[in-house]
Order: C-alpha cells, then structure tokens, then sequence
C-alpha cells in the first residue's frame, strides 16, 4: 500500500477507511511565500497562553452560574448575569484565536492550545456581592495579562519588531472592553454591598429580580 | 418528660424528608438542638434524581470538553495552509452546540435539586493522548466528529435508559434528555455519516484536491 494518508500519526485513522481502493486522505500542500509572516515568538506565545485565560475565565463564569441557579442559592438574576459572561469569556478566547489565523499562525499543534480537562478556578461563592467581587479580581488579573501581552509585543526582547497592529487590537477592542467590564462590575458590588450591609438577604433578593429583568 | 422527648425526636426523624416538618421544628418555640442546616428538606429533590446525577454531571463535562475539541479542530481548518471555511464553520457550529448544551444540562440539574460538579470526570472520553490529535485532515476530522456525536448520543440513550429503569425511574429526565437531545443527536449523527460518505467516495479520484475544494464549498453552504 502507498502511503497516501501522510504523517505516520494519521495513518491508522485512514487505514480503517480503506476497504477495496486507496484514498488519498492528505493533499499536497501549496508552496506559500513566508515573507508576510511577521509575528515573533514571545508574541505568538504570549497571544496564545491569552486562550487559556479567557477560557479559565469562562469556566469560572459558567462555575457562578451554576452556584447561583442551585434550589438552596435560588439567585436566577445572578446565574443569568454570570452564564452571559461565561459565554463573552469564551466568545474573547475565539476573537484571540481569530487574530492568530489571521496573521497567519496556528498553522501547527492547536491540541495544545488549551490544557484539558477545563476547570473552574472556585465552585462556591459566599453571596453575591462574594461573587462579584471574585469577578472583579478575575478581570483585573485578565487586564494585568492583556498588558503584559502589550508590552511583550511592542517590544519583544527578541527583536526590534514591535507589533503595532496586535498592540492597537488589544488596546482598542480588549482592553476598552476590560476597563468597562471592571466599572460596571465595581459599580454593582458597590450597590449590592451597600443595600446587604444593612438588609442582608433582601437587598440580595431585590438585586438579583433587577439582574434577571435586565433593569441594571 | 423523657418519654415525650424520645418520642417528639422519633417523630420528626420518621419524617425527616419533609420541608414541613422542618420548617415546624424551626418556628417552634422549643430551641432546635441540631448543627443541621435551617429547612435541610426544603428542597426540589424528588424522584430518582439523585442517583442519576452523577450521570448528568458527567454528561455535562463530556459537552463541554467536546466543545473545546471542536473549537480547535475549527481553528485549525482556519489556518491559512488548511485554509477550509465550510470545515471551519462545521466545527465552530459543533461547538457552539455542545456549549449551549452544556450549559442546558448544569440548568436541568439545578432545576433538580442538584449541584454542578465539574470534576465529574466524562464517562467515554479518553484519557490518552491518541484522543487529542485535532490537526486533521478532512476526511480525519469528519471521522472524529462522527464517532464523537455518535458517542455523545449513546451516552444520552445510555443515560434515558437509566431513567426508565424500573428501580429509578424518573420521567422528568427520560423527557428531558428525550427532547433535548435525542431526536436531535440523530439528525446530527445522519449528516456526518453523509458527509463522510460523500467525501470518501471523492476522494478516490487521483488528485483531489479539487473534489476537497468543492466539497468544502458546499459544506459551508449547508451551515
Ligand atoms: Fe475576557
């Protein structure tokens, strides 16, 4: 039999799928120039660890949903709020994918784009305002990472090559995004906190019925 | 006195698995000498519930780890070498499937009584590092989505069989798995099923390469 299915690896997955005639599984790749491939190494890295982030972050998120759609929790509002941001989270790790194939990398190893199994970085939280809070510091970690991506890709310690377009998106579309996410998140602790200081479960009662009806 | 003590505890164990009597026990003027939780019953635990949601956590964490399987095997028919916009699509469409399912699943088991655990290990995946190659070709990468949904639907079948148990039956999970996954899983098994027969059988030709590209085309017209 000719090798017609390629690498050694994807070998036995074709071979299973030939029965009386041969397939040709792997096609000849095009000669592509590599001239327009500019993106260096601690940048691609940087940018492809930001994946990982945003998707620990959505599993925290999805995490806080849960907890607070339990019968004994009974937060809908919450739940509601925090399933949305699990979604964004992982919506932000597909737009850095996005950026990536758009700039021509990811053409090798995606399988370690992400660790698997994913997990949550916490199941439980206290209250609400113990959940925002959490959120809180997740975003501020998430903008500490956004920037240190920033400033690899600007100016990297391996070349002179400072990405002008990769820094201008991140600055533009993530970071605009995470300094508006922190103040709204700030915002609701700062009013949920104030009302459970003096009216513990009502005033987290009433916010969560706000949540759900979407009038914060 | 005692004898009535003995007996009021007795009472209240007997029927420990009622809201009622807990919420009794809590307004009673008598101090509750129990480190319990306040209305420990008072939840929406009923039928067999319990003894499946161990099988429903599982069933979660399986989509979700699907999920993130096909949004990379997605990123990688996005590279410009591979360059396959229907393929990309297809998985991009599979992921975002298995992520709202997901999520429909950790709502059903709150809806239950029940808690999400997400180290409830998924019952069929593999742990071996042959089950993570997602650079695929096309062909490749239409067999393991294949076998993954057709995995994702034994287990739900598997999980439906469960729940008609006679021992612990429980209709409000059979229903649910009935009609949010089932008949829909069989739909997707069908097209995959299709669209590996298709590719295959134009992937006899010598070159190929033109067949993938139009197959791509039209798979990206089918989303
Ligand atoms: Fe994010």
């Amino acid at each position: 039999m000719k090798l017609v299915c390629g690498i050694a690896l994807f070998a036995f997955a074709c071979v299973s799928f030939v029965t009386a005639e041969e397939l040709k599984c792997t096609l000849k790749p095009a000669d592509i120039p590599t001239a327009w491939l500019d993106m260096v190494d601690p940048c691609i890295k940087a940018m492809e660890s930001q994946v990982k982030n945003e998707i620990e972050a959505s599993m925290t998120y999805l995490a806080m949903g849960a907890h607070f759609a339990r019968d004994s929790v009974n937060r809908p509002g919450f739940s509601k709020f925090f399933i949305e941001s699990a979604n964004e989270e992982r919506e932000h790790a597909i737009k850095i994918i996005e950026y990536l194939l758009m700039r021509g990398q990811l053409t090798s190893d995606v399988s370690k784009l992400l660790k698997f199994p994913l997990r949550p970085k916490r199941e439980e939280w206290n209250n609400g305002v113990d959940a925002l809070s959490f959120a809180l510091n997740l975003e501020a970690q998430v903008t500490g990472n956004i920037r240190d991506i920033i400033q690899i890709c600007e100016t990297p310690k391996t070349s002179t090559f400072n990405d002008y377009h990769l820094v201008d998106y991140l600055t533009a579309d993530f970071l605009d995004e995470q300094y508006k996410g922190q103040r709204d998140l700030a915002g609701k602790i700062s009013t949920l906190g104030k009302m459970m200081a003096t009216h513990g479960p009502l005033g987290e009662f009433l916010y969560d019925k706000k949540l759900l009806n979407g009038e914060l | 006195m005692i004898a009535i003590a003995i007996l009021s505890t007795l009472l209240v164990a007997a029927s420990a698995e009622y809201c009622y009597n807990d919420v009794e026990a809590a307004c009673s003027s008598r101090p509750l000498n129990t480190d319990a939780p306040l209305l420990a019953n008072c939840n929406a635990k009923y039928g067999s519930f319990e003894s499946l949601q161990a099988d429903m956590q599982a069933y979660a964490n399986a989509n979700i780890e699907t999920s993130f399987e096909y949004l990379l095997m997605s990123t990688h028919f996005g590279n410009y070498e591979v360059n396959r916009e229907g393929f990309k699509g297809l998985y991009r469409k599979l992921s975002d499937k298995a992520w709202d399912d997901a999520i429909d699943v950790i709502k059903f088991i709150a809806k239950r009584g029940g808690r999400m655990n997400f180290n409830q290990l998924p019952r069929f995946k593999k742990n071996g590092k042959e089950s993570r190659i997602l650079e695929l070709t096309e062909l490749n990468s239409l067999a393991k989505a294949l076998d993954t949904q057709k995995q994702l639907a034994d287990e739900a079948l598997r999980l439906h069989g469960q729940a008609t148990q006679h021992s612990k039956q429980d209709a409000s999970v059979a229903h649910y798995l009935e009609e949010h996954f089932v008949e829909k899983q069989a739909d997707t098994v069908r097209d995959l099923a299709g669209h590996t027969n298709d590719l295959k059988s134009l992937l006899g030709d010598r070159d190929a390469s033109v067949s993938v590209f139009l197959f791509d085309e039209y798979i990206k017209k089918t989303l």
